[in-house]
């Protein structure tokens, strides 16, 4: 990118952090048999390992074209559960863990978009290292559409500000100090998860959760918001720079 | 948040005994404007984070210019402090941006919020004196059109109405008044506004081409659409200058009194504020600037929306504390 080259540096050590973590989270929730997003993790995944390379390029791996590819069937993806969310629940109804709601899926869309916008918008440039592409702001006919960055920006960045408000919806609940009913033990509590997977914003429904125990605790609910948050910001901060 | 986490909705599974911690409440309106705010705080951060800003140019030049017309007592400290973030660009510029972006996130942080939103006065202060040299108000070239009295000083006062506590009696009818009273808000409010309408018809604003050329003016590095708008824009009011102004400073004026009229012409007023803001915004500010990768805020626009939202009449609905936000994502 054209920023401070510590800063993209900086950047881009967090991105590829969050690819390496948002693999480790696939795989725990395939080996561990625990509920998670995985279209969402798998995005982090290719967002992060994309940024990274953006970013610096020696980190690249893929080319600018097989990079657009990716992001745009990412992107149809995410319309097809947009799609399936408001069949299954509306508009206003809520995602099986019964917090995220159809914004979950539209943010991801409007990242999947940001990336490939940037794909197809910024300039390839003289690589600083290795054999990656370097990216440069939008040029020719690409400043003419500066607006769509923008607004990909300010839904970016509103979705990490209310993600962050709402980040103690997955706070775990514990029972008070005095034993009223036995509790799963506490070493194989995950991150994140309270008493059977209950989460503060967590609404339950008739007949399930609660002690009967038949679900799997959601894993690491509060990193995989954490994740969303950088990547929100990160992804930001390249958008600014394409302005 | 008092007032978020004040609502306990008990959200427990059934057979879940009841929680030891208090549990996670919806965004009312006054957070949902708190959360507006800390996204426009944390677009702030990362403008600062542009290549531009790290280098000397952004101290010696474009900070320290602003003590152009300033009395000497308030000139000097921005001429100082420019050549010091001038010769110390990296680490000052750092500094500034990771600043902004962490009151971004303190705000949306419930535990934070007050820390945050205090900090975030202090900051906005520091920054209309030193970044902005007083937004142009005692050099004579405050144009609302433009962006007077500074953008940055009305992150302070939204700071300041948008603290999260209760004065006690009854809830009040807008978010606004929530903190400070209704008495103080409106003061606030026909203050700002009524500066605004006085500054419309300072010096230059009043002459036939100063709308005109402030407009034209702005075009340089914008992206051929913004030029075309600015274009079309500033020969409407070509030679019309002053006619313009005053029925600017005259709306204005209007606007900085519905606050005191009955709730459905004060609401009406509103729409007005808001949509001048808009304009102000998209011709006289360009958006901000944000597309010539040399801004570093928003400029006064969405500000000054966030504002009106926040002085909107809900009397005649629900009572505020029940108004239900969305959730985020």
């Amino acid at each position: 990118m054209s920023g401070p080259m510590w800063l993209d540096d900086a950047f881009a050590g967090v991105m590829a952090a969050i690819a390496l973590y948002s693999l480790g989270r696939l795989v725990a929730a395939r080996v561990g048999r625990r509920p998670t997003h995985l279209d969402v993790d798998a995005a982090h995944v290719l967002m992060g390992t994309a940024m990274a390379g953006m970013l610096v390029p020696s980190l690249g791996t893929l080319s600018t074209g097989v990079w657009a590819l990716v992001f745009a069937a990412l992107a149809g993806w995410f319309v097809w559960r947009c799609y399936l969310f408001v069949n299954q629940h509306g508009v206003e109804g809520r995602d099986e863990d019964h917090v995220h709601h159809l914004s979950h899926y539209l943010t991801h869309l409007v990242m999947s978009g940001s990336m490939l916008y940037m794909y197809l918008a910024a300039t390839p440039v003289a690589t600083r290292s290795g054999g990656g592409t370097m990216m440069a702001g939008a040029t020719g006919t690409t400043t003419e559409f500066v607006g769509l960055p923008l607004l990909f920006l300010v839904v970016l960045f509103a979705s990490a500000i209310w993600e962050l408000d709402g980040i103690e919806r997955f706070a775990p609940i514990r029972p008070p100090r005095a034993p009223v009913a036995p509790t799963p033990t506490p070493a194989l509590a995950p991150a994140g998860a309270g008493v059977n997977g209950t989460f503060a914003g967590q609404v339950a429904e008739p007949g399930e959760g609660g002690s009967s125990g038949r679900r799997a605790p959601w894993l690491a609910p509060r990193l995989e918001a954490a994740c969303h948050i950088v990547m929100c910001v990160t992804m930001g901060y390249m958008l600014v720079l394409l302005l | 948040m008092s007032d978020a986490s004040a609502s306990l909705s008990a959200a427990t599974a059934p057979g879940v005994a009841r929680t030891t911690r208090r549990a996670w409440a919806r965004p009312d309106a006054r957070r949902s404007l708190q959360l507006v705010l800390a996204t426009i705080w944390l677009i702030d951060g990362v403008l600062q984070m542009q290549a531009v800003f790290f280098t000397r140019t952004f101290g010696a030049e474009m900070i320290a210019g602003m003590s152009a017309g300033n009395p000497s007592l308030l000139a000097r400290p921005i001429t100082w402090s420019g050549q010091t973030i001038g010769h110390h660009a990296l680490v000052s510029n750092a500094l500034f941006a990771l600043g902004q972006a962490a009151l971004g996130l303190g705000i949306a942080w419930r535990p934070t919020v007050k820390p945050a939103l205090a900090a975030s006065i202090v900051w906005s202060v520091g920054v209309w004196w030193i970044g902005e040299g007083l937004g142009g108000v005692l050099n004579g070239n405050a144009d609302p059109v433009n962006g007077a009295p500074g953008a940055v000083i009305l992150y302070a006062l939204l700071a300041v109405l948008l603290w999260p506590v209760d004065r006690p009696g009854p809830s009040p009818a807008f978010v606004a008044a929530r903190a400070v009273g209704a008495p103080v808000a409106k003061a606030l409010w026909l203050v700002l506004w009524g500066s605004l309408s006085y500054f419309a018809l300072l010096g230059q604003n009043r002459s036939d081409q100063g709308l005109h050329d402030l407009i034209i003016g702005q075009t340089g590095g914008e992206p051929g659409w913004v030029v075309w708008i600015d274009r079309h824009s500033a020969s409407l009011v070509d030679h019309h200058g002053l006619g313009s102004m005053v029925v600017v400073a005259v709306l204005l004026a209007v606007v900085a009194i519905g606050v005191l009229l009955p709730p459905p012409a004060a609401n009406a007023t509103l729409v007005v504020a808001v949509v001048l803001a808009l304009c102000f915004w998209v011709v006289g500010q360009n958006f901000g600037a944000l597309f010539t990768n040399g801004a570093t805020d928003v400029n006064s626009g969405p500000l000054l929306v966030l504002l009106a939202v926040a002085y909107w009449d809900r009397s005649r609905g629900q009572a505020l504390d029940s108004v239900p936000m969305p959730e985020g994502a």
